[in-house]
């Protein structure tokens, strides 16, 4: 178990600011999405919560899980490494738990989501670590100044256009998950 | 809205439940506020996309799109 800077490699659960849906009460539609969406999803409060909007939560699934589990391309891990970057430097401590236990699942180690929580701007334990993180930042911080050096460290390390696409998107989607555990309700220890 | 879009756009960070219940007051429903946040919030990767795809381009070597 990891805990620094506020942040932690423990199981968060997540509390809704608004009402979640009843199961009770959904749709054929809302039941249909929330089954595509997460295994979990009929009891989570976030998937509930963004149920209200049914059509909205499929494109948003899609997208999430293509980006995040389709086979091929980026490793998993180094998705996963992307995705915990972000969500470290927009300080949305449950996305973070969520991310890096599912690195250190896909990576069988924990050393770089050790050094993630103490600077993101200098982790990795690889050269190719290390560019992946810099450009998570990057992509976080000034989108509107990514420019060519921001690409070529990750060529530098061996990425393909084809992963650092993949990279992109990982990273990119993390723009949006961490709005939106980070506005519309608040993480909460587990029980 | 626009209060609300504004700093879901710029400060990830900092959203609270004040800033829920001002949409409630302004009478937005739970199912119009998770819609707003939604639009917005995508805007954030949809933007982050583009800008990547541009450097990627612009870093030369390679057959970025």
């Amino acid at each position: 178990m990891i805990r620094r800077n506020g942040f932690t490699d423990e199981t968060l659960e997540w509390r809704s600011w608004l009402e979640p849906l009843q199961l009770a009460e959904a749709s054929p539609l809302q039941l249909e999405v929330l089954d595509e969406s997460h295994p979990q999803s009929r009891t989570s409060p976030y998937y509930l919560t963004l149920a209200h909007q049914p059509l909205m939560l499929r494109h948003r699934s899609a997208a999430y899980n293509a980006i995040m589990y389709a086979p091929g391309g980026l490793p998993r891990a180094e998705r996963e490494l992307g995705a915990m970057v972000v969500s470290v430097t927009n300080g949305c401590v449950y996305c973070t738990s969520v991310h890096a236990q599912r690195f250190e699942q896909l990576a069988k180690r924990s050393d770089t989501v050790e050094q993630v929580f103490d600077d993101a701007a200098s982790a990795g334990t690889s050269e190719r670590e290390r560019a992946i993180a810099t450009f998570a930042i990057a992509v976080t911080q000034r989108p509107n100044a990514l420019a060519g050096d921001d690409i070529a460290p990750l060529r530098a390390a061996g990425m393909s256009d084809e992963e650092i696409i993949d990279l992109l998107h990982a990273v990119a989607i993390f723009g949006w998950a961490n709005r939106l555990m980070q506005n519309l309700g608040e993480p909460a220890g587990a029980d | 809205m626009l209060q609300f879009a504004a700093a879901l756009t710029t400060d990830p960070r900092n959203g609270d439940r004040a800033a829920i219940d001002a949409l409630r007051s302004a009478g937005l429903a739970d199912p119009a506020i998770v819609a707003l946040a939604q639009l917005v919030a995508f805007l954030s990767y949809q933007l982050r996309v583009v800008a990547g795809l541009r450097a990627m381009r612009a870093s030369g070597t390679g057959d970025a799109p």
